[in-house]
């Protein structure tokens, strides 16, 4: 199994992913930092898909680097709170990647979304973090045998 | 000059002009006498002198210039009449004659006729005693041509019978022909002379504006035209009727009455008023058909001109008849009463009407020549009245809208005052908006401001003015003032209705006839109606009502501009009536807001004192359990991980405080400190542990770390700075949470302490990371702002973080020093402290 996990907090997404490890043995798992480090990975989702992403909602859009990447537009004007669900809209514009399972991992309530989680296909779940992350690799075990 | 080369003769020759005046130097001189003399003259009675010239020349008692009459030539009906007379004896000989008599043979057959005895020629006119009282035995009547194709003769009469010889005659005949040429010449000059003095006249009377001086200048110039009139045709009766209200402003007044303003006749008038009726006399016949009449002589009416005039009737209100008839009986000779009258018609407008009547000399009668330069001169005064009537209107316009305009402004006061009130009033305004509309409009008696309600769509009374509107018993007033007019969709059912669905002033010139005046009041005569209105949006309209008077011309701009400006001041009404509302309606919800917001407060302080005890206690016991010595022993990687904890439960502890503070600042509270001395021990372990937590908390995939120069703290032990202890930790651990978030990968965050030039201690937090530009430090510190740069790398965050720190450090009495990013790429904050006491001082304190 191939997992993508989109987090900007690292010592969260390395929690994730050893939990990963354990449950589903030896599994190929990428970790995405950034909102732009995800755009600037889209091909290579595309050409090679994932089996599941697990993606935060609030994202920054890059690291203080020195030669800082400046975001579109509407990124700018939406700001970073809605970051993940950019980078689900972008999975949803190619054939290889739209159908992919989408776990949105996030703070956030489905009241705090409920307007964009109304929108969204079947294939994307919501789901809150918890200290708890059994609900999660089941959800990541449910996706994978269904779609 | 001469009609024909030869002259014939009822003598059965011819003679020969030229041979006639061959030889002849006195007749040649003679005629260059006449002509000279005639040409010299100034009023038609000129051409007696010319007369009496002749008769002298001719041997002859008198002579007569006759002119045949309109209806002469065509059927033989008419008669003749004096143009001109000389007798030594009477001057008033003859006035007329039949057609049927010698002069009209010799008219009729073109040739000159000599009765040597009138004794024995069967022609001669002897009903008149004209020839007995002059003593005539024999004349001669020598046919002319007068001017505009018109036949005379002139007539030579002598005391002895035998009449005038060849040679006469021939004399005779040579000068009539010149007659009619010389009385064209002294008309024409007098026509000349009437029209230049009446212009002169017209043009001298000076203008002014005001009603009393104006109708002054109108007297003088008809005085003036009457006068010169009255001299020009030596009429005995020379008067001018003009309508009693001018200015003219309304033009559709059915029955307008004429009264005379002037005349040269000396008795007393018997009619002075005249409306257009042709019952009216002659006078009423010319101002209801609005043409011109002439009458030859009004004692023959009835054979004479009542032809000419077919339909008019003349009910003879001089008794005309009868003074002929008493004259006759005391044989006394009337003289002609002619007529003619002409009416001052302008444009648009008839002003009145001139006439003339009996010449005291001859020519005793009016002409087609008298009749057209009359025509001519009322024209002239007509206008001559127009434009005065222009000047006087447009006079009174600017008077009136000057007084509006000025008006207008005391309004506008009135307004500001009113409307500034608590409870703004429109009472007074439309009081005032009344009373200036009936200052400046004449007639405005009845008026009234009448607001459209919505719910009802009606029209209701708002405001009246007027005294009209108090007459009557309390119920009829009420029954009155309680009357509404509706505003539908159909068929407009009143005059307010149509200005409440056309936005435009609607004027009732006579109530009688307009299909939507319904009376209120009896005795209105007009009325008009204007919007009270803004833009597009309606309010109501202003009703203005005359009695005794119509309105001028500028009546309904005025209504227009006074309708607009209560369109304006109903809308402010009714804006700051709203604003009034809205306001008292959000102070209401400020005050619930406010409770809430208290309410919020009081539980927001409630869950910072819950949590401050738990965060508290688990920071203190991360401080003391999770510390890199006592995970030593630990996989390294869990004990990075416990650090990282240990770091997020000091970000928890510092996000309590903070939570503690935004409520006191939400509450307008200031932060308050527990001032202490900030002691160089205590601060350094304080920061060291901070710096710690702060590291561990860092990014392993971008590692910041953070170093306490400890060193730079060394001289607290020489200096007293004093300070809360949470409050500083809250704002060291802010600006390293700010350090942590926009430092670069692999740099390093320096803390460090001085003295700045101004002699003040700062604990300085410098970092290596995103640009911050010399014009946001001032900004940096406000709340809610973040650079774009900053919210690209942060996925969370308020803006509220050195906002914080500046009212913390402005309640310890220090101050937060934001510097920009310096070339080497280094951000500069500073926490800057007043030192309480300097090195000196404390020592000099313990010596004690």
């Amino acid at each position: 199994m191939y997992v993508t996990i989109v987090e900007d907090d690292y010592y969260q997404a390395e929690m994730i992913e050893e939990d990963c490890r354990k449950e589903f043995g030896n599994i190929r798992f990428r970790r995405i930092k950034t909102e732009h480090d995800f755009r600037s990975a889209i091909d290579d989702f595309r050409n090679d898909p994932p089996d599941v992403f697990i993606i935060d909602v609030m994202l920054r859009y890059t690291d203080p680097k020195r030669d800082q990447p400046v975001p579109p537009p509407s990124v700018r004007r939406e700001g970073s709170h809605r970051a993940g669900l950019r980078c689900r809209k972008l999975l949803a514009e190619h054939k290889n990647t739209r159908d992919i399972p989408v776990i949105l991992y996030t703070v956030l309530e489905k009241t705090d979304l409920a307007k964009e989680i109304e929108k969204l296909p079947a294939h994307v779940l919501h789901l809150r973090k918890d200290a708890d992350r059994g609900e999660l690799l089941d959800t990541v075990q449910r996706v994978r045998r269904r779609f | 000059m001469q009609r024909s080369s030869k002259i014939p003769t009822n003598y059965g020759f011819t003679l020969q002009p030229d041979i006639l005046t061959s030889g002849m130097d006195g007749v040649s001189n003679f005629l260059a006498s006449v002509v000279r003399r005639t040409l010299q003259q100034q009023t038609p009675e000129g051409m007696t002198d010319t007369l009496a010239e002749i008769a002298s020349f001719t041997d002859s008692v008198g002579c007569i210039l006759w002119e045949a009459s309109d209806k002469t030539l065509t059927d033989g009906a008419g008669h003749l009449y004096v143009l001109a007379q000389w007798f030594p004896s009477n001057f008033c000989a003859i006035h007329n004659l039949p057609f049927s008599s010698v002069t009209g043979d010799a008219i009729a057959r073109t040739t000159a006729q000599n009765v040597p005895d009138i004794d024995f020629d069967s022609r001669v006119y002897k009903q008149d005693t004209f020839l007995s009282e002059q003593g005539i035995r024999s004349f001669c009547s020598i046919p002319l041509a007068m001017p505009d194709n018109r036949q005379g003769a002139l007539n030579a009469y002598r005391q002895r019978t035998g009449g005038f010889d060849a040679m006469e005659i021939s004399t005779l005949s040579l000068i009539a022909p010149l007659l009619g040429p010389m009385y064209s010449a002294l008309t024409e000059r007098v026509s000349s002379n009437l029209l230049q003095t009446v212009a002169r006249s017209l043009k001298e009377t000076h203008a002014t504006t005001d009603a009393q001086g104006w109708w002054q200048r109108i007297r003088s110039a008809a005085d003036d035209i009457c006068i010169s009139v009255g001299t020009a045709f030596n009429s005995r009766e020379v008067s001018i009727f003009l309508r009693d209200d001018l200015p003219i402003v309304n033009l559709e007044e059915p029955r307008p009455k004429f009264s005379l303003v002037t005349s040269t006749w000396k008795s007393e008038m018997k009619k002075t008023t005249y409306v257009p009726d042709p019952a009216e006399g002659l006078t009423g016949a010319v101002l209801s058909s609005k043409r011109s009449f002439r009458f030859m002589d009004l004692a023959h009416f009835k054979r004479d001109e009542q032809p000419k005039y077919p339909g008019l009737e003349w009910s003879d209100s001089l008794d005309v008849q009868q003074l002929l008839r008493q004259a006759e009986e005391k044989g006394i000779r009337l003289r002609p009463m002619s007529f003619m009258a002409a009416p001052i018609a302008g444009s648009d407008n008839l002003f009145g009407v001139i006439r003339c009547s009996m010449a005291k000399t001859e020519p005793y009668y009016y002409t087609d020549r008298e009749l057209k330069l009359l025509e001519v001169i009322a024209t002239t005064f007509a206008a001559f009245l127009e434009r005065a009537q222009n000047e006087l209107v447009i006079h009174d316009e600017m008077g009136a809208w000057k007084a509006v305009i000025a008006s207008v402004g005391a309004l506008n006061h009135l307004v500001y005052s009113e409307l500034s009130g608590k409870t703004p009033s429109e009472k007074q305004i439309f009081e005032e908006a009344l009373r200036i509309t009936s200052t400046v409009i004449p007639g405005a008696e009845i008026m009234d401001i009448r607001l459209y309600d919505e719910k009802r769509k009606r029209l209701t009374f708002a405001h009246t003015k007027g005294m009209s509107w108090k007459l009557g018993s309390q119920a009829e007033i009420n029954r009155r003032l309680k009357k509404t007019y509706k505003i539908g969709t159909g068929k407009i059912k009143s005059a307010g209705e149509y200005v409440m669905r056309h936005h435009e002033v609607y004027h009732i010139r006579d109530v009688r006839s307009d299909p939507y005046y319904s009376e209120t009041f009896p005795n209105v005569r007009q009325m008009i109606i204007a919007p009270i209105i803004v833009h597009d949006k309606i309010y109501g309209v202003l009703d203005i009502r005359a009695t005794s008077d119509v309105f001028p011309p500028y009546a309904n701009g005025v209504a227009n501009l006074v309708g607009r400006q209560l369109g304006l001041y109903h809308y402010l009404a009714e804006t700051i009536r709203q604003l009034r509302d809205t306001e008292a309606e959000l102070r209401r919800s400020l005050k619930r807001v406010h409770k809430v917001q208290q309410e919020q407060a009081q539980a927001f302080e409630d869950l910072a004192h819950q949590l401050k005890t738990p965060g508290n206690y688990a920071h203190a016991r991360a401080q003391v359990e999770l510390t890199p010595k006592a995970l030593a022993d630990f996989d390294p990687k869990v004990a990075l991980r416990l650090l990282a904890i240990r770091g997020n439960i000091g970000k928890l502890r510092r996000v309590i405080l903070s939570l503690r503070l935004l409520i006191d600042l939400a509450r307008g509270d200031e932060p308050e400190p527990e001032v202490v001395r900030i002691t160089r021990p205590q601060l350094v372990k304080m920061l060291i542990e901070m710096a710690v937590d702060h590291q561990f908390m860092s990014d392993p995939d971008r590692p910041v770390r953070f170093q306490v120069m400890r060193e730079t703290f060394d001289l607290l032990d020489r200096i007293i700075i004093e300070g809360t202890w949470d409050l500083l930790e809250q704002a060291v651990n802010t600006l390293l949470d700010n350090a942590g978030k926009y430092s670069f990968g692999d740099t390093e965050v320096r803390i460090y302490g001085g003295i700045t030039t101004a002699g003040r201690f700062h604990i300085s937090i410098s970092s290596e990371g995103l640009t911050l530009r010399g014009s946001n430090t001032t900004r940096a510190k406000q709340r809610g702002w973040r650079s774009e740069e900053a919210r690209d790398v942060t996925g969370e965050g308020t803006g509220i973080g050195l906002w914080l720190v500046d009212h913390i450090m402005r309640a310890q009495g220090g101050e937060l020093v934001v510097n920009a990013t310096t070339t080497d790429g280094r951000t500069d904050i500073k926490l800057v402290f007043p030192i309480k006491r300097g090195l000196a001082d404390v020592r000099h304190d313990r010596g004690r």
